[in-house]
């Protein structure tokens, strides 16, 4: 909605003039990296979102956001909504640049370009050039899941819990998932629970990074509006 | 004559604190001082107009429309100053009007800017960096950039010096010239009530104490002084925050009653000052005579 | 015209307007027929509250001193308004009266009165 849209350009300018400076060196890291060292470093592009949510929370403590909150015409539920949203397509965004930089990196081959051709090192990156865009791309859509869903959970944890508390929500959140993963995973070798792994690992790129982004779109919405309706229910 | 603001049978209670049963209206093209001592509501008053704050029975309307159900378009005509800054302290207040106008359907820019310039606030120095005055000044050039029809200040002027304080009077006179707007302004500074206001509401313990003009209120009450032997008996019980001292006593006391009173006893007309502090001594006092009750 | 509020005057800033307004319409200085600010410029002007201006032009208005025309705002009375007529010859009255005690107080005698107040409105 008009309102969301509005909310997510609001975060933006608020976060855009600490953390453009940051962002543009952390694109240009991932963008070299992309077409010197391999098209995998494209990932690291997503990282720039850190730089435009990040400094959100501590501006709106410091600058009593939650007056300005009950001041402007908009519905609370709203403000929340969106800046979810803002996280989503923080995230979104960066990794459709990494992907469609894919094949110019391959293409390229830039990595002609640095010294030392024919050293042990460079074979290393000439492989990671030769390679499939299968690799990278997955790259690009787990790096993706696991920051937006870092993120989105922070958020969610840091609205309902305050924001004190974020380190501890995710120190939760690895323990949380390591003891499930784990847990699977050992289940798993001793049959005791179906684990086809083979397919996990033949699943097709296109497919995973659909479903990525479908499944992370949906938490988005999820975590959103479980938050807005709790939020909205306490007092400014 | 319209009301702006119509509160009616508020009732609001969390942990030791009550709004009881407050009722006030501010007819159009007024001003309003709303004054009390810390913690007897106004805030929390205030939070409930903008509806950001849920209470627990009495209706608020602004503008004619309710103060929960259509709150945005509430806000779309109202301006609203607190007694701190609510805006991105690092951003320029060129940067806070990019983000702000969206917002606004009829948000003006040029208005915005001319305000800036009058207020003489630079547009391009972080907002974090202005003194109280300019950040107070700051909040108000964003409520009058969209064509508000109501203006509430929440504490405005608490920690400005004189000047400031004069000078947000003088632009509040200026913003009441049409005389289809109105505001409501709660502070501590009885003088500014006193200069400025068209009607004046006091709340006291969460409760309205008197809400009417304030010419009213001035001609109604009297400080009375003299010997405590000669007040007469009936008369005892009238007075409010009575207050014995060595030379006599000292208490404020309706103009009504002052008929047949002994000569032996002055009065002088009571300012606003004079009964926000009598009406605190009669607390007092009445919280003695329980204790020695008991 | 010209108004000075006294915050600290025992007398309502409404009064204190009506008494200026009143000797500045008596004495001239502000002429008949003449626009006055309208309530929300005086009070704008003086920075003081809306319903004290009004107070203060109402009650100017019943005393017959200015006049309200719809549409257009505030006007002093023409001279020859019976109200103001009244009231001049009681303010000349009180003068009068003012004059003779005073006189007398002094040991003037009748006759020494009168003959202060020809002089005095010859000169």
């Amino acid at each position: 909605m008009k309102d969301m849209l509005k909310i997510m350009r609001f975060d933006f300018l608020t976060a855009a003039d600490t953390g453009y400076f940051p962002a543009v060196f952390l694109a240009a890291l991932s963008v070299s990296g992309a077409f010197l060292f391999g098209p995998g470093c494209a990932a690291a592009l997503i990282l720039t979102s850190i730089c435009f949510i990040l400094p959100l929370t501590s501006v709106a403590e410091k600058s009593e956001f939650h007056k300005l909150y009950g001041i402007l015409p908009v519905k609370r539920k709203n403000i929340t909504r969106g800046r979810f949203l803002y996280i989503f397509m923080l995230h979104f965004i960066p990794e459709m640049i990494a992907l469609l930089l894919l094949k110019p990196a391959f293409t390229l081959k830039a990595y002609r370009i640095l010294p030392n051709q024919g050293s042990a090192s460079l074979q290393l990156i000439e492989n990671a050039f030769l390679s499939e865009f299968r690799g990278p791309c997955m790259k690009i859509f787990i790096f993706f899941s696991i920051s937006c869903f870092a993120f989105l959970y922070m958020e969610f944890t840091g609205q309902i819990f305050g924001h004190e508390n974020d380190i501890k929500s995710i120190m939760v959140l690895l323990l949380t998932v390591t003891a499930v993963v784990t847990t699977l995973t050992a289940l798993g070798s001793h049959d005791i629970i179906q684990v086809d792994f083979e397919k996990i690992r033949n699943i097709k790129t296109l497919t995973a990074g659909i479903s990525l982004n479908t499944l992370l779109f949906m938490i988005c919405l999820l975590l959103g509006e479980i938050t807005a309706g709790k939020v909205s229910a306490k007092e400014l | 004559m319209e009301n702006i603001l119509e509160i009616s049978g508020l009732n609001k209670s969390y942990g030791d604190f009550a709004l009881k049963d407050v009722s006030f209206s501010l007819p159009k093209g007024y001003i309003m001082g709303f004054v009390g001592q810390n913690g007897s509501g106004k805030t929390t008053t205030i939070r409930s107009i903008l509806n950001m704050a849920k209470t627990d029975s009495g209706k608020i309307s602004v503008f004619g429309l309710d103060s929960v159900n259509d709150t945005i378009e509430i806000k779309q005509r109202t301006g609203v100053v607190f007694d701190s800054l609510y805006l991105a302290e690092h951003l320029t207040a060129k940067q806070i009007e990019k983000q702000l106008k969206p917002f606004y359907n009829d948000w003006q820019s040029d208005e915005f800017f001319k305000r800036l310039k009058s207020f003489e606030l630079p547009d391009n120095k972080k907002v974090g960096e202005f003194s109280k005055g300019m950040k107070m000044k700051l909040m108000i050039a964003v409520a009058l950039s969209h064509k508000a029809e109501l203006i509430i200040l929440d504490e405005p002027t608490s920690g400005l010096d004189p000047v400031a304080r004069d000078e947000l009077l003088d632009i509040l006179s200026e913003y009441i010239e049409d005389e289809n707007r109105g505001v409501l302004f709660s502070t501590h500074i009885t003088a500014d009530v006193e200069r400025i206001a068209d009607y004046v509401t006091i709340l006291h313990n969460g409760k309205v104490w008197f809400t009417g003009e304030l010419n009213t209120l001035a001609e109604s009450y009297a400080v009375l002084k003299g010997a405590e032997e000669d007040i007469p008996e009936s008369v005892k019980e009238k007075l409010i925050g009575f207050h014995a001292y060595r030379n006599g006593f000292e208490a404020l006391i309706k103009t009504d009653d002052l008929a047949g009173l002994p000569d032996s006893l002055e009065y002088e007309k009571a300012n606003l000052d004079d009964i926000l502090v009598y009406i605190a001594k009669e607390d007092k006092n009445e919280r003695h005579a329980e204790n020695n009750a008991v | 015209m010209k108004i000075i509020i006294k915050n600290k005057s025992e007398l309502p800033i409404y009064e204190q307007i009506e008494e200026q307004m009143k000797t500045q319409i008596l004495d001239g200085t502000i002429k008949e027929d003449e626009q006055l600010p309208s309530i929300r410029q005086l009070a704008r002007d003086l920075k003081i509250s809306v319903i004290t201006t009004t107070r203060a032009y109402n009650d100017l208005a019943e005393e017959g001193f200015i006049i309200s025309v719809a549409g257009k705002g505030y006007f002093v009375s023409p001279r020859n308004n019976e109200l103001l007529k009244e009231r001049m010859l009681f303010e000349m009255e009180e003068g009068l009266e003012k004059a003779v005690t005073s006189g007398r107080n002094a040991g003037l005698s009748d006759v020494e009165i009168i003959e202060a107040l020809k002089k005095f409105m010859e000169g």
